[in-house]
């Protein structure tokens, strides 16, 4: 629901970018909502991550779009690390805050926050500030790091994994809203939309997952299921060193964006393009020739939005 | 746990004495806060705290005094000049493995029905116990008082029992209330914890050990504190002649037998009307018995030898079997022991002094850190040797593997409190008896958190020392070696990179080798500080990436990278 208020701002921004870059001109019509529905694809540049949240959801028409009401969502951040977030090597929690704000506030039953760690579980919980900043916004926040939390699923179709433990908070709840922050990754090239699902298998499937190819099991857990929306935090993403990162000098600060899809393969084929790769990553590959989703950005419905301060 | 009176106890609910009422009330605290310590799975139990309560145990205390002055060194002389004063005051409320045996003996004669405590006079195992604390003091002096004490100090031993067999069965216990907790739809108010027990030959002795002190204290009271323990005979020793002394008052006693079936310790010889104070654990519960006032704390003073004298007022209801222990031979065994003490203690100072200063000259002397030449960035991939044989790894702060070897306790405070669980007793892995159960680094299961210092906040005996955050980052206790053919990447064409997604410092990259397609993984040893994060992370068996420990740990370089430069153009990338 826009107010007039909003309307002006549109139109300064989408002024401000006419001005400041001729050269893109033909997405001048960006700053403003795209006629014809909601776009394929949202990113916004600003400098408040929980503006820039609530700006691009705006564009879907807002978290109803997503949630309804006595939903159950589960919300699955990067809390890979147990690192501050000043390192950017977890999801802000600013962004996971507000989203389980957003959520309650849309009528959800309840809203689970997890993810399987990679440091020690309860001290990247706390060091990120995720399990603190959820829970003050009202999420349940889960445990992740015993096999007893998982159960086994089938993988119809599944080249290289066939069978996988799940985290049950995926598995019993109605909306799924993966939440990853942007980095480079030794392995996997990139860590974005897609690679950050590595974090609702058990730690046996995260193991398998490099010993039986990892680009191709990335991309195959999407047959099991995709989420229903994509939240990716790319503010200061981490461009080398990763994913865990040394110092903030491996950060880029100067790209203050977030990125929103319902399409993990165009949101990650986005996503390699600020990390500086001129081709899609192996993983986006595969996962858009098995029509998991669509990277070829040319074709898709994609809003650019700059937030003023 | 605070013990209750028994009606078929031999003390009448009557004379419970204030200072038993704050023994058992100060002796329960200590069991409480040394079981939290140890067993505090879900890391609730602040550091300083375990350390604070841990480090005032004797031995550690001990310990500290003579190698690195701390002020919890202050404590080991505290307890001397109390013992001194009041008598083994340490052995019933600060030891836990005193009150733990309070607490066995207890539950067994529940068990057995038998009120507790009743147990006869017996003579002292005087020649057993001088004998063993003189071994230990002579293997203190001898280099070897880090294996000695490791099998001897109680506050050790307890440290054994809380974290090698009570731990893992508290876990159990956490995670079947978390099961249930999971089914009733409430997963996040108890989390599953992973149990770890420690292997096999780490368990055993400390297993075996519990199994004989439990006994003893079921059978016998403190039987163990007055036979194998060197702490409670050295205190023996100082405390039987101490200035207040728990004494039979001749005139008012009645022979009733009261005292001697409440003592613990059979210390309490009724036919000659004496108590041997040396064996004494200063439970109070004689005199809290006693009826007739006849069992008092007494001003003895440091020449007062003789005892109040006076016609008994009854006749004598002591059994025949109670026999008296022959004075003389214990005063024999006291001044030799305590001369012998005292030079070793003396003789241990002056070596282990020594070998600080030994350390200290090695540690500056650690020039250039790792093999090969700066930038170089090949790994040490050719060196076999050290993949399928690795070295020990001791944790961060110990500075070497010959401090754990020679000062280490093997307590486990630090192997309990270690979150990331990576420390785990060792059973051979240090190479010899001497590292048996002490700490060291399995990187199979777990690795050293970066950012982690909680095992050299925790160490009570300095033996794992104090680290700074920023010098935890570049303190190396090990270092990685590849096995490229072994790695998946090139094994089986996958990308992979598992090892340098966990790497922290940045040393382990993922390159292109000139001639490669595939990026391996590329270990820098300049920056590698041996975390194990690579070895734990790596997915195939055998690993590809292996941590070797190293002897004297060293100083690692940090990498320091300039920052990445902002994208230059103020668009949106696509």
């Amino acid at each position: 629901m826009d107010t007039r208020r909003d309307f002006i701002k549109k139109g300064l921004v989408a002024g401000a970018t006419a001005a400041t870059l001729p050269s893109l001109g033909s997405l001048v019509a960006a700053g403003a909502p795209a006629s014809g529905g909601a776009p394929d694809l949202i990113t916004v540049k600003g400098e408040d991550r929980v503006a820039m949240l609530d700006r691009a959801l705006e564009a879907f028409g807002g978290i109803g779009a997503f949630v309804k009401k006595g939903q159950k969502v589960v919300i699955k951040p990067n809390i890979a690390w147990d690192k501050p977030p000043e390192l950017c090597a977890n999801t802000h929690p600013d962004i996971v805050a507000r989203l389980v704000t957003l959520c309650l506030g849309a009528g959800a039953s309840e809203v689970s926050v997890f993810d399987n760690t990679c440091d020690k579980w309860d001290k990247s919980y706390k060091t990120s500030g995720i399990a603190d900043a959820a829970r003050a916004a009202g999420a349940r926040v889960l445990p992740a790091n015993a096999d007893s939390y998982y159960r086994d699923v089938e993988i119809p179709g599944g080249v290289s994994i066939k069978k996988v433990k799940v985290h049950t908070a995926v598995l019993d709840s109605d909306v799924f809203i993966n939440v990853p922050v942007l980095k480079h990754h030794g392995g996997a090239t990139m860590t974005a939309c897609m690679k950050n699902l590595m974090g609702i298998v058990s730690k046996a499937d995260q193991s398998s997952y490099h010993r039986n190819g990892l680009h191709q099991c990335i991309a195959d857990i999407l047959r099991f299921k995709k989420p229903d929306l994509n939240i990716l935090d790319a503010f200061s993403p981490m461009m080398r060193n990763g994913p865990k990162g040394v110092t903030v000098a491996d950060l880029d600060t100067s790209v203050k964006q977030l990125l929103i899809s319902r399409d993990i393969v165009a949101i990650d084929a986005a996503a390699s393009r600020i990390m500086g790769h001129k081709r899609d990553i192996e993983h986006v590959r595969i996962a858009a020739e098995a029509g998991h989703g669509r990277n070829n950005l040319g074709e898709l419905k994609i809003e650019r939005v700059r937030m003023t301060a | 746990m605070p013990p209750r009176k028994n009606a078929k106890s031999p003390s009448p609910a009557k004379g419970s004495s204030t200072l038993r009422r704050l023994r058992v009330v100060a002796a329960s605290a200590c069991l409480l806060i040394a079981l939290a310590a140890l067993i505090d799975f879900r890391d609730i139990v602040p550091n300083h705290l375990k350390h604070v309560f841990t480090s005032i145990q004797f031995v550690p205390s001990a310990i500290t005094f003579v190698t690195a002055f701390h002020a919890t060194a202050l404590a080991c002389l505290l307890i001397l000049a109390l013992t001194f004063a009041f008598g083994r005051v340490y052995c019933s409320v600060i030891c836990p493995l005193g009150i733990l045996q309070d607490v066995i003996s207890r539950i067994s004669a529940k068990i057995r029905r038998k009120p507790p405590y009743k147990l006869p006079a017996k003579k002292a195992h005087n020649t057993l116990r001088h004998a063993i604390l003189a071994v230990t003091l002579l293997a203190i002096v001898a280099g070897w008082g880090g294996v000695a004490l490791a099998w001897l100090d109680p506050y050790s031993n307890f440290g054994r029992f809380a974290s090698t067999l009570f731990r893992p069965l508290a876990v159990v216990a956490n995670n079947i209330a978390a099961t249930i907790a999971t089914a009733l739809g409430h997963p996040a108010a108890i989390p599953q914890v992973n149990v770890s027990f420690a292997a096999a030959g780490a368990l055993l002795p400390p297993l075996l050990i519990f199994i004989a002190v439990a006994i003893m204290a079921s059978v016998r009271g403190r039987l163990w504190c007055n036979t194998v323990c060197p702490v409670g005979t050295l205190l023996g020793l100082v405390s039987r002649r101490a200035l207040w002394r728990i004494s039979i008052d001749k005139t008012a006693c009645v022979k009733c037998g009261d005292c001697l079936r409440a003592c613990k310790a059979q210390c309490i010889d009724l036919r000659a009307g004496e108590i041997d104070f040396s064996r004494c654990v200063a439970c109070y519960d004689c005199i809290s018995v006693c009826d007739e006032g006849g069992v008092k704390y007494r001003w003895h003073g440091v020449s007062a030898r003789r005892e109040p004298k006076g016609a008994p007022k009854t006749a004598s209801r002591i059994p025949n079997s109670i026999a008296r222990p022959p004075p003389d031979a214990n005063r024999r065994a006291f001044i030799s022991t305590a001369t012998f003490g005292a030079l070793t203690a003396i003789g241990a100072t002056a070596l282990s002094a020594s070998r600080d200063l030994a350390q200290n000259g090695a540690q500056q002397g650690t020039g250039p850190k790792g093999p090969g030449q700066h930038g170089q960035g090949r790994g040490r991939k050719r060196d076999f040797s050290k993949l399928d044989n690795p070295g020990v790894v001791a944790p961060p702060g110990a500075q070497s593997v010959a401090r754990i070897l020679s000062q280490c306790t093997a307590c486990q405070l630090c192997v309990s409190a270690c979150p990331s669980h990576v420390l785990e007793p060792a059973f051979l892995e240090y190479g010899n008896l001497a590292g048996l159960m002490k700490p060291r680094l399995n990187f199979d299961k777990s690795f050293c958190n970066f950012d982690c210092t909680v095992c050299s906040d925790v160490c009570p005996d300095g033996t794992i020392l104090p680290l700074a955050r920023d010098a935890k980052h570049t303190t190396r206790i090990g270092l990685a070696y590849t096995a490229h053919p072994r790695c998946i990447i090139l094994k089986d064409g996958t990308a992979c990179g598992a090892c340098a997604e966990h790497c922290p410092t940045g040393a382990l990259q993922m390159k292109k080798p000139p001639g490669h397609a595939e990026a391996v993984p590329l270990v820098d040893p300049h920056y590698c500080i041996g975390c194990g994060a690579c070895q734990y992370a790596c997915p195939v068996t055998p690993k590809a990436i292996v941590i070797s420990g190293i002897e004297k740990h060293e100083t690692a370089e940090k990498l320091v990278q300039e920052q990445v430069a902002p994208t230059t153009t103020d668009d949106f990338a696509f």
